[in-house]
């Protein structure tokens, strides 16, 4: 079938250049390299008032209707053309920060920018996160992508406070029922976020997952983003607080992790359980992992054998001259050594850190802000050795 | 209607703490998800106790009257104000019906009749702005608990307001959707208000 543009429905206004200097300079700047991959952010806005949506960090979150920062055109030029895209290599996400990429009057430009990155014939892995509705319709253009690697994430939650998720998660259930059944070229995963101790991880809402679980090819469990924005918004409404402290990275405790583990380990009925976004994701397209966590060993323990022996073959420990002549290309200041988990530099922020990650697809770390035994990106909040031991 | 200037209006009416603002948000959430320019009141209560007036079980005539010409106030207002689009929908957190079936609910609870004056001039400005293009009434159920209860909270009045909410509609013969506390009829609320504004308000 052919993929739609934008239809008949008007598209999105594009923001006034005064609008758009306005706007954090993190906001306006359209790109962003994340773990998952080299995020495309140019329409922001949402109305669906997740408590703990990121869009607080970015005084974003009064912003309910959507407009766009720039062409659909312009966006994918703006991509493809970023010094840190890599053709067929660089894992790359579509509108996952500041808007809802499946809402109606979103997604013909999602659909647009798909088309304009697949009719380049780039075979890149794309990742779209939506927790809103999904139509057979939709799915049909979602297949006729022919060489784009797509993945649909749907975000599922089961919290049942309305303030903090207001939309209903049988929507999302419906959502990814719909795009399991008919998934041909594309394929989708169950985003089980976050996961709060006390709010949602009870055995009925672990019960939920594991039934969901059965309708994704992987299922990707992780916790909150609690950064002092989040709190303030949290305290201001009146909302039951998921944290006493707010950290930089995730927060997912010890003992909800555990609840969790030991539901999947008692039920073979689970479908493949991943700890990290991109480990699903692989799996999902019968593929190793993109970003070398199998150098984290203690991460593999619930992944399933023949996705351990796939990321197995593809780990190789990258060779030190190709790493430092890369590193220093990018900024490196300091002494650079690859462990057998990871390349360890100093001096470079995460876009070029994440750069090397999934160039050599081996991990990347920042000497300063090491990742723990057991914690790998996440806070050390909810656990009991609360740094952890440092992982060797 | 694609070149009517005045907004559709949607109202809820009901007892206090069955879900009103909630199904309002959800139908504010999925008509800008599909790029209608809406616009929400509410609050009328918490503001009228800053005036301040009596509230609840306390209701007169007076604070009645300020309610709903309040409510009407807010509604004309909103679809006023000036956005970069002009306001295709107003959603009424509070019908102007709602004042009065409070009024009511609080003269039975202190076993007071309404005079016939301060009868006839609350209906008049109940009914002042004409039906509402969707009016969803909520239901009270006995067995949900009540998350946010005022100083003010009485069990028998809620029940009081939820009786008269329902036989203002039927006496009036108002027409309206009922909402009763389950997913599936909050989903067919909104569907309502979809199909109206999508086909009403085309964006």
């Amino acid at each position: 079938m052919s993929t739609p543009s934008i239809g008949n429905r008007r598209p999105l206004p594009i923001l006034p250049v005064e609008q758009i200097t306005s706007l954090k300079p993190e906001l306006a700047d359209v790109i962003e390299y994340r773990k998952s991959g080299l995020s495309l952010n140019w329409i922001i806005g949402c109305p669906l008032n997740c408590g703990y949506c990121v869009r607080h960090l970015f005084e974003n979150y009064g912003m309910k209707v959507p407009r766009r920062l720039m062409s659909d055109e312009d966006a994918v030029n703006r991509l493809v053309s970023h010094p840190y895209f890599r053709p067929h290599q660089t894992p790359i996400q579509l509108l996952n920060r500041a808007t809802d990429p499946m809402l109606l009057i979103v997604k013909p430009h999602l659909f647009n920018v798909l088309r304009q990155l697949d009719e380049r014939g780039l075979t890149n892995h794309v990742l779209v996160i939506t927790r809103w509705r999904v139509t057979p319709e939709d799915c049909a253009v979602l297949n006729s992508f022919t060489h784009l690697r797509l993945t649909v994430l749907v975000t599922h939650s089961n919290i049942q406070d309305p303030k903090i998720e207001p939309v209903a998660s049988t929507i999302a259930a419906k959502s990814l029922r719909t795009l399991y059944e008919r998934a041909e070229r594309y394929r989708t995963v169950l985003y089980w976020r976050p996961v709060v101790p006390g709010l949602n991880d009870s055995d009925a809402d672990i019960a939920r997952a594991r039934e969901l679980s059965e309708s994704a090819h992987a299922t990707v469990f992780t916790g909150l983003f609690f950064r002092k924005e989040i709190a303030a918004y949290y305290e201001a409404h009146d909302m039951p607080m998921p944290y006493e402290e707010t950290a930089r990275r995730k927060i997912m405790p010890e003992v909800a992790e555990q609840r969790i583990l030991a539901a999947f380990e008692r039920d073979s009925g689970w479908g493949a359980l991943f700890r990290k976004t991109s480990c699903g994701v692989a799996y999902a397209h019968g593929e190793a992992d993109y970003n070398g966590h199998f150098g984290i060993r203690e991460l593999c323990e619930i992944c399933p054998p023949e996705q351990l022996a796939r990321c197995e073959a593809a780990w190789v420990k990258p060779e030190l001259t190709a790493v430092t002549r890369q590193a220093r290309k990018l900024g490196a200041s300091g002494p650079i050594d690859i462990t057998d988990r990871a390349i360890v530099v100093e001096g470079l922020d995460e876009p070029p850190r994440y750069y090397l990650q999934h160039g050599f697809g081996y991990q990347c770390h920042d000497r300063a802000k090491p990742h723990h035994h057991r914690q790998h990106g996440r806070a050390g909040i909810g656990w009991a050795a609360k740094n952890g031991p440092t992982a060797p | 209607m694609v070149n009517d200037p005045t907004p559709l209006r949607i109202g809820v009416m009901g007892a206090h703490s069955t879900g009103k603002t909630l199904l309002l948000r959800r139908i504010e959430m999925e008509l800008r998800a599909n790029g209608v320019q809406v616009t929400r009141t509410g609050n009328v209560g918490r503001r009228a106790a800053l005036v301040p007036l009596p509230k609840m079980q306390h209701h007169t005539a007076e604070s009645t009257a300020w309610v709903a010409a309040t409510g009407i106030a807010d509604e004309i207002a909103a679809g006023a104000r000036l956005e970069d689009e002009p306001v295709k929908v107003i959603l009424a957190d509070r019908a102007t019906w709602d004042a009065l079936a409070y009024f009511r609910a609080a003269q039975e609870w202190r076993r007071q009749p309404i005079s016939r004056a301060d009868r006839e001039s609350l209906y008049r400005l109940a009914s002042a702005r004409g039906h509402y293009d969707l009016l969803l009434a909520t239901v009270l159920d006995p067995e949900a608990p009540v998350m946010k209860r005022s100083r003010d909270y009485d069990a028998r009045y809620r029940t009081l307001v939820d009786r008269h909410t329902h036989d203002l509609l039927r006496e009036e013969n108002l027409p309206h959707v009922r909402v009763t506390n389950t997913e599936a009829s909050y989903d067919l609320a909104i569907e309502h208000a979809l199909t109206l504004c999508l086909t009403e308000a085309p964006v």
